[in-house]
């Protein structure tokens, strides 16, 4: 699966390691909603960091659509929590 | 699984806003040049609001510098005159540009940050553009009108999900710039103001009464040491002392 971290770039990742994204987000999700900042801060560094460790990096001139996309890596407590607060967007 | 799914209708909110639904996708093909040089724009033009901005910042910065300066030159004069009233209002100036300057050292560290953001997103999208325009025509030379369509769908998708990337790029990078220029006009007023004034009054009268009360105390303090630091000796008129 390839995962794009805005403002960054694309990284493959193998689906077998989608399970571990999906935990570490579940963390950072409720740490949104429940207002605890450190905690954002260290799940979302965690979430970064391990796609940065564990994908492989995909060249500049890679051409393919992202299965997964992450909020760029400096995105604050606040940035975040808008994104998930976002009303429906309506497509087109 | 919240997270993944609303960044990535955000990507493709923008896609759209960007591309645009085509009827005919051979057509999508071709005005999609435009598009990506539109974009490259955009983030060259991102990129001069953000330079201008960081230099404007660090003007802000050299001239708050000055000010401080000037502010503690007259507090120690106002002192050595015996004017402790004028002493105060100089180190309460002091405090007021020195507290703006901490908070400008970070805008500083953030806006260059966005520069180098902006920089590396112009890179990345002409990299993939070029690959794009390299894929048609190997497609083309390749392949049957209706399988290169297929193909080149693929590689459009590839280079207008980039295209999405930067283009959020690059509004955050100036609806960032644009808060600090908001709060840049506050400092510029500070600075050319000789006069003591209190910015944040208006805005925030409490937040403004306990950032006084604070530094009060700090004045106070600043005050006590200047008048050890130039001694508590008042020269008297009359003949110099032997």
């Amino acid at each position: 699966m390839i995962v794009r971290i805005l403002a960054e770039g694309q990284y493959r990742l193998s689906d077998r390691q989608l399970p571990r994204l999906n935990e570490i987000d579940g963390r950072l999700t409720r740490a949104l909603a429940t207002g605890d900042r450190a905690g954002f801060e260290a799940d979302f560094a965690e979430l970064i960091g391990y796609v940065r460790r564990h994908g492989g990096a995909l060249d500049t001139d890679y051409l393919g659509r992202s299965d997964i996309v992450l909020p760029p890596a400096d995105s604050s407590f606040a940035e975040v929590r808008a994104i998930l607060r976002e009303d429906g967007l309506v497509p087109g | 699984m919240g997270l993944f799914n609303r960044t990535k209708a955000i990507v493709e909110a923008k896609l759209n806003a960007i591309v645009g639904a085509a009827e005919d996708p051979r057509e999508t093909l071709d005005l999609s040049y435009e598009k990506q040089r539109d974009m490259l724009q955009q983030v060259q033009r991102g990129l001069i609001e953000v330079t201008t901005a960081k230099r404007r910042l660090q003007l802000q910065a050299a001239q708050l510098e000055t000010g401080i300066k000037a502010a503690n030159d007259q507090a120690q004069r106002a002192v050595t005159a015996g004017r402790e009233d004028l002493a105060r209002a100089a180190l309460e100036r002091k405090q007021l540009l020195a507290s703006q300057q901490a908070g400008l050292e970070q805008q500083v560290a953030d806006v260059q940050a966005q520069q180098e953001k902006l920089t590396t997103a112009e890179a990345r999208l002409a990299a993939k553009i070029e690959a794009f325009r390299n894929q048609k025509e190997v497609i083309k030379a390749q392949y049957s009108a209706s399988e290169a369509q297929v193909r080149m769908g693929e590689a459009f998708t590839g280079v207008s999900e980039e295209m999405a990337d930067v283009g959020l790029a690059v509004d955050r990078a100036t609806a960032k710039t644009q808060e600090m220029q908001a709060r840049a006009g506050a400092i510029d007023e500070l600075v050319q103001q000789g006069a003591l004034s209190d910015v944040s009054a208006a805005s925030d009268p409490v937040g403004a009464e306990l950032d006084r009360t604070a530094r009060s105390a700090s004045v106070e303090a600043d005050l006590a040491a200047l008048k050890q630091q130039v001694g508590t000796v008042v020269p008297v008129s009359g003949g110099p002392t032997r």
